[in-house]
């Protein structure tokens, strides 16, 4: 933040530029930023998707199992079309099939069939300052963006903390290869998003918010910024002044304190908590930043006063229909898999699962009755899950992972910067287990410590897999 | 209280604190006390209550229980380790913590990664394969010097500490040396700890810097009776940062041109003479031409030898013909601050940095001439003060501030009278300060609504709305802090400029509170203290009042002797005395006036008609060159005193070397000189002299050696259990009450005396200190090895001169020569020079104008004319 207001006073500019819009917006170096060069690049050599004009190949998850093969070139890591698997970066996708094996759904309200979003009420129906709060803390909603932190508690921290103001954060870095509930939310229903930050803002008494968009989901920038637009100049958003900010491809960046530091422009490397963002985030205010989905949620929360126990869960791989499906928290894995898409294709038995993404854990198709909740599988995340058959070694499965580790550490701490450089190369069980409780119990994010998670699943369900 | 391994302490700061407390050893290679956590290496994990948690960003808590060494612990450390050695090969504190770890180093794939090194900067080393990434460097590059030099590059394993495109030395990189001094793997180094590192270091000796006023402390690592290397001590002043002067400038002490000889000048040459006999010879003669001698003394020099000078010339002398280099400074600040507010110093601390809300910095280049200081200031800004700069110099903390006044040269005091009219006219104005603590309101302000900025729009050539900004900003602040250097006051109405500075201070009763004040930032290291201790010819030590038959009875008392009833005379007019025969003997100590002091041709013909001049001195100067006795000197690494930096704070330097040859410490001299005048003294070492300064100046009634040790001492210091004094005028001033002064503007005579249209303003580099006879003899040399003369491409274009050229800059006095440096920092029409080299002369051009309150020279505004040199 220091350079950030010497390049603004160098500069001579009446406003905080931020590093990172300035390189995407492609800003010439002939214009003055304030900013050296060198810092600049290393804003720019932090983030791997600058560059959207190019076609590129996904490297997902889904993309890169359905390829059968690593993606050529410089490839993105994930677009969101995992049904669709596999994909590349300028093609006109279709649709996100969606669909509810609850009978009343919450975070798909708007958007299963038969259902239409309707922008005015969302903003109307809700309560004053005074309710809100309380009823986000007697639903017990918690967290969708995969810590399950409860949603209350974070509220009640920035709104306690004394401050000239505050922020609301929507995460919209939905970075989890095989999810894509958050931009099926931000394209379709921006106004569920927009005014369950609106009800944030009016329980914590913020003015300012951020939609945080990842790169690689341009339309939902589009669609969000235009209903931001829309609800401003229809008074629904009163004071409350929310802008879009882009990311630039970084895994990292969705970790809370990293989207903040990318916020700002800066690389998006996390920082150790406390202080935790409700205490002081952006501009050192009180900030609170929530998932894209839990934040869906809260306008159906805060208006109905009713605990809200479902998930959208994405389903890929190997099944017949790919989709979103929401559940009630604590559906089977095998009943979501059977009942919501359509079970597996024929012949080809199911083998495993990745279930809350490269941070997640693999089930093997014996486990496939465990219940889908924060409690009985920690680990659950955002709860993508990719459904692989027997043509999948768990070996092939741990190097993606140990791919995407090393491709996506940030740097900034050292037992994740290296670590994850040397999973590829461990020879035996003993050796891994050893790196691997190196990550788990020295890094500083969740990244790092939960790089292990689904690694440990492959070498105790996998064993000889792994080791031949 | 807290348990760490069985062993108890309080439960303050983190856990890495706590284990630091109890003596655990917990390794921590991105932790700095000063810069705070990194949270980078993760090697200070530790045990808390069952759970691993990182030491440094984890609070103590009461109740908590830690262990350090759990055989968890010991083998997440071992394999971290292992993985560093992966990723680089660190040297220094790094390596030998890594090899205690017991980390095997092919354990993990080693990692080809690109290593930049560079040996290009005369000072630092930089070899990348040993860093780490603790990004020790990168901070105390942001958040210490406010530099941005290094940045972090890409991502993961990629991860990279870099400086751009260019060699480092042709980065922004202001060498103030945090980066090697925190780094841990010696990635950063300088040839200094290289050669530490060689060469076992024999002691630590604690000092005060002796290059500018701000007096940073510094560790001085002794090997060979030469400095090793120099760190920057953990004080109130410099919380351990120094700047490139002081960290790596002091390859002068060991340097063969030290003067290690007395000479006497036989035959017109200066020949190496017996200790004895110069002694003799300057008794002698000075004796001869009692009546007609004068001494002019050393700010560079310690307080102890200051008073000793002033006390022989007036004791056993006779003469009050006195003066130091404050006249050619601050004296304009000491003169406007008393008639102002009764007392001539810095109100505030350099603590009141951290305090203030908004700085108002007027001509000082504060991060080129106080560079720690101005670090501090940036700091500051950066994290939220505001900033309004007043100078003709887009300098460096112009370029970051909210309003920059860049006003034509001379043109202070209308400027100033602008500010406060604006602040009387748009009712900005403390009026309850006004009314207790101030007098002369409202004629003042009759006064002061003539000013307005429209008014004087045509003498600063400021546009008037700017001049309002920078008024609101001043008089809306809350902690509004004033530094000024020597752009107030070397100018024809230098002491009314400052009078100026407290008139705007005491509007809006920015005086007498933390964060607030005026606060000359002096130039020398003790030009604060030489004032003090009565090196000026109208005040005794303690700025006691000659004329005052109490004050001439204490010192008789003291002295001994009876005090000469002729007044003395500043030092233009001692120049003007050797012209009229008055004066025909002088002694001169560490000052190299000839090529210092303005109209240099003058000063040189000047010194060279006296019968006799003596010189002290380390080197010999171009004034040493014209003495008939030299006497060798001793640097302040080579003896015992005390400095007194600008926030009248009185520092302890102590000796680390043995003077070169026969050269001795200046306060043994001085009190040799004293007894062969036939004033013996009895000081056996400078505490002594310092008790009977305690005890001829209330100011200094309870300063003591034993209580200067730690932090020193901030006069005034009434009594032997008073703390000291960080901010003066907090409830009264020292007359009752301060005045509000009302100042015409009378330009400059130069102006009216030259036809010339360039304004030339001289002035200090980052690199070298005033006459560069220290500087220039360091590998500061390299880092600029010549006298630029800095102007706007537009005048450079007018004149046809290029970037490079050499430059012969006229006056109606004489000429320079400076190498062309084009630049957006002066306006067009405004010429900046440096000083530091003889051979560019800059101060033949300088003018005889003086203040015409304090008799400081006009340094900042000489009328001149340019052309290429061929």
């Amino acid at each position: 933040m220091k350079l950030r207001e010497w390049a603004r006073r160098r500069a001579g500019q009446p406003g905080p530029q931020s590093a990172l819009e300035l390189l995407l917006e492609g800003r010439q170096a002939s214009t003055p930023s304030g900013y050296p060069q060198h810092w600049l690049d290393g804003v720019s050599s932090f983030y791997d998707y600058l560059d959207d004009a190019t076609e590129r190949a996904c490297d997902g998850t889904a993309c890169h199992f359905a390829r059968g093969a690593s993606a050529e070139g410089s490839p993105v890591h994930c677009l969101g079309r995992c049904y669709e698997a596999p994909v590349t970066s300028l093609e006109q996708g279709g649709p996100i099939p969606r669909l509810s094996l609850v009978e009343q759904p919450v975070i798909l309200r708007h958007l299963t069939e038969g259902a239409h979003p309707d922008p005015e009420t969302e903003y109307t129906a809700l309560p004053d300052a005074g309710s809100i709060l309380d009823a986000v803390i007697a639903a017990g909603l918690r967290g969708r963006g995969g810590a399950g932190f409860p949603t209350g508690a974070k509220w009640r921290m920035a709104r306690d903390t004394a401050a000239p103001d505050r922020y609301v954060v929507a995460n919209g870095d939905e970075g989890d290869p095989g999810s894509f509930v958050d931009r099926l939310l931000l394209e379709e229903d921006p106004h569920a998003v927009l005014a369950g930050m609106l009800a944030c803002a009016r329980a914590i008494g913020a003015r300012r918010g951020v939609v945080f968009i990842r790169r690689e989901y341009p339309r939902a920038r589009t669609v969000m910024r235009d209903a931001i637009a829309w609800a401003q100049s229809s008074g629904f958003l009163g004071d409350f002044q929310v802008r879009v900010v882009s990311g630039a491809g970084s895994y990292v960046a969705g970790e809370e304190t990293a989207l903040l530091r990318a916020i700002e422009g800066a690389r998006a490397e996390p920082s150790p908590k406390p202080p935790f963002p409700a205490e002081r985030g952006l501009e050192g205010l009180p900030t609170v930043v929530q998932n894209v989905e839990t934040l869906a949620a809260v306008p159906w929360v805060v208006e109905r006063k009713k605990r809200a126990d479902t998930k959208v869960v994405c389903v890929t791989g190997a099944v017949n229909r790919p989709c979103a499906v929401e559940i009630a928290l604590g559906t089977p894995l095998s009943e979501v898999l059977e009942r919501g898409c359509g079970g597996a294709p024929a012949g080809r038995p199911w083998k495993m699962a990745l279930v809350g993404g490269p941070m997640g854990r693999v089930l093997s198709a014996a486990a496939f009755t465990t219940p889908l909740s924060f409690e009985a599988l920690p680990g659950l995340g955002h709860a993508g899950v990719h459904v692989f058959d027997d043509r999948v070694s768990a070996r092939d499965l741990a190097s993606h992972l140990f791919d995407f580790a090393a491709r996506e550490s940030c740097g900034n701490c050292a037992p994740c910067r290296i670590g994850t450089t040397q999973l590829a190369s461990r020879k035996d069980a003993a050796s891994l287990e050893r790196l691997l409780a190196t990550l788990e119990l020295g890094s500083l994010c969740g990244f790092g410590q939960g790089v292990p998670r689904p690694v440990r699943d492959l070498l105790r369900e996998f064993p000889q897999e792994l080791f031949p | 209280m807290i348990e760490i391994d069985g062993r108890t302490t309080s439960a303050e700061g983190s856990l890495l604190d706590a284990c630091r407390r109890v003596g655990a050893n917990v390794p921590a290679f991105c932790h700095d006390q000063r810069l705070g956590p990194g949270a980078h290496c993760r090697a200070c994990m530790v045990e808390l209550d069952g759970r691993v948690v990182p030491a440094c960003t984890t609070h103590a808590r009461d109740g908590q229980r830690v262990e350090t060494g759990t055989e968890r612990l010991e083998g997440y450390r071992r394999d971290l380790a292992e993985l560093m050695l992966a990723e680089a090969s660190p040297a220094g504190r790094a390596k030998e913590t890594l090899v205690a770890l017991g980390a095997v180093a092919d354990r993990y794939t080693k990692l080809e990664r690109m290593h930049r090194s560079d040996t290009s900067h005369p000072y630092l080393r930089l070899d990348m394969q040993r860093c780490i990434a603790c990004r020790l460097c990168e901070r105390a590059c942001a958040d210490v010097q406010g530099q941005f030099v290094l940045a972090t590059l890409g991502r993961g394993a990629e991860t990279r500490i870099d400086w751009g495109q260019q060699p480092f030395a042709g980065s922004d990189c202001v060498s103030c040396g945090a980066c090697a001094a925190v780094c841990p793997t010696a990635a950063i180094s300088d040839v200094d700890r290289l050669r530490a590192d060689t060469q076992p270091e024999e002691r630590v000796v604690h000092s005060t810097c002796s290059y500018c006023g701000v007096g940073c402390q510094l560790e001085l690592h002794v090997a060979a009776d030469d400095v090793a290397r120099i760190e920057g001590a953990d004080s109130v002043v410099n919380g351990g940062q120094l700047c490139v002067k002081g960290r790596y400038a002091h390859g002068f002490a060991r340097h063969p041109d030290r003067l290690t000889t007395p000479l006497l000048r036989k035959d017109g040459v200066l020949t190496p003479v017996s200790w004895q006999e110069a002694i003799s010879v300057v008794a002698r003669e000075l004796s001869r031409l009692s009546g007609r001698v004068a001494a002019l003394s050393s700010s560079r020099c310690t307080n102890e030898e200051n008073y000793l000078v002033q006390k022989w010339f007036r004791a056993a002398l006779g003469s009050h013909d006195i003066d130091c280099c404050a006249r050619v400074c601050h004296a304009p600040s000491a003169a406007g601050m008393r008639r102002s507010l009764g007392t001539g110093a810095a109100t505030n601390s350099l603590a009141d940095i951290e305090r203030a809300d908004l700085f108002l910095v007027c001509g000082s280049n504060t991060t080129v001439s106080h560079p720690v200081t101005g670090a501090r200031i940036k700091q500051a800004v950066l994290s939220g003060a505001r900033l309004v700069v007043v100078d003709p110099r887009r300098t460096e903390l112009a370029q970051l501030a909210d309003v920059h006044l860049q006003l034509r040269p001379g043109s202070n005091v209308p400027l100033f009278n602008a500010l406060a009219a604006v602040l009387v006219e748009e009712d900005l104005l403390d009026h309850d300060f006004i009314a207790k603590r101030t007098e002369g309101f409202d004629e003042y302000a009759k006064f002061i609504v003539t000013k307005r900025p429209e008014l004087t729009e045509a003498q600063t050539g400021i546009p008037a709305d700017l001049v309002r900004k920078a008024a609101r900003l001043y008089g809306k602040a809350r902690r509004p802090m004033q530094v000024h250097g020597l752009g107030m006051t070397e100018h024809y109405q230098g002491s009314e400029g400052v009078m100026l500075l407290c008139n705007l201070a005491l509007l809006v009763g920015a005086i007498g509170r933390e964060g607030v004040g005026v606060n000359p930032l002096r130039g020398q290291n003790n030009v604060q203290g030489a004032a003090d201790m009565g090196c000026q010819p109208d005040l005794l030590t303690g700025y006691a009042d000659p004329s005052d038959p109490a004050v001439l009875e204490r010192f008789t008392r003291v002295w001994g002797r009876a005090l000469p009833a002729r007044p003395g005379r500043t030092l233009p007019k001692i120049y003007q005395g050797i012209r009229d025969g008055s004066i025909a003997g002088m002694f001169i100590l560490g000052e190299d006036v000839v090529q210092t002091d303005p109209d240099a041709n003058r000063v040189r013909a000047d010194l060279a008609s006296l019968e006799l001049l003596v010189v002290q001195e380390i080197f010999l100067s171009e004034t040493a060159k014209l003495a008939h006795v030299v006497l060798p000197g001793a640097s302040f690494l080579e003896k015992d005193g005390t400095f007194t930096n600008g926030e009248r704070r009185i520092q302890r330097v102590r000796k680390a070397l043995e003077p070169p040859g026969q050269a001795r410490a200046d306060w043994q001299i001085l009190c040799e000189l004293m007894a062969a005048s036939g004033y013996p003294q009895t000081f056996g070492h400078p505490s002594q002299i310092m008790d009977e300064i305690a005890r001829l100046a209330p100011q200094f009634a309870g300063v003591s050696y034993a209580r200067l040790e730690h932090e020193g001492l901030q006069w005034p210091v009434p009594s032997l259990d008073h703390p000291g004094t960080p901010i003066l005028h907090r409830e009264t001033f020292p007359q009752g009450r301060a005045k509000l002064m009302r100042v015409e503007y009378a330009p400059s005579p130069s102006l009216a005396a030259s036809a010339a249209k360039l304004l030339l303003v001289t002035g200090r580099a980052l690199e070298h200190y005033n006459s560069g006879s220290m500087t220039r003899r360091s590998k500061n040399r390299e880092l600029l090895p010549e006298d630029r003369l800095q102007l706007h491409a537009e005048d450079a274009a007018r004149y046809g001169i290029k970037d490079g050229d050499r430059v012969l800059v006229s006056s109606a006095f004489g000429h320079a020569l400076g190498v062309a440096d084009l630049s957006d920092e002066v306006a067009p029409g405004t010429l900046f020079m440096t000083f530091h080299f003889p051979e560019s002369g800059a101060n033949n051009v300088t003018s005889n104008v003086v203040d015409r309150l304090a008799d400081c020279p006009e340094y900042k505004l000489t009328p001149v004319e340019i052309r290429r040199a061929d």
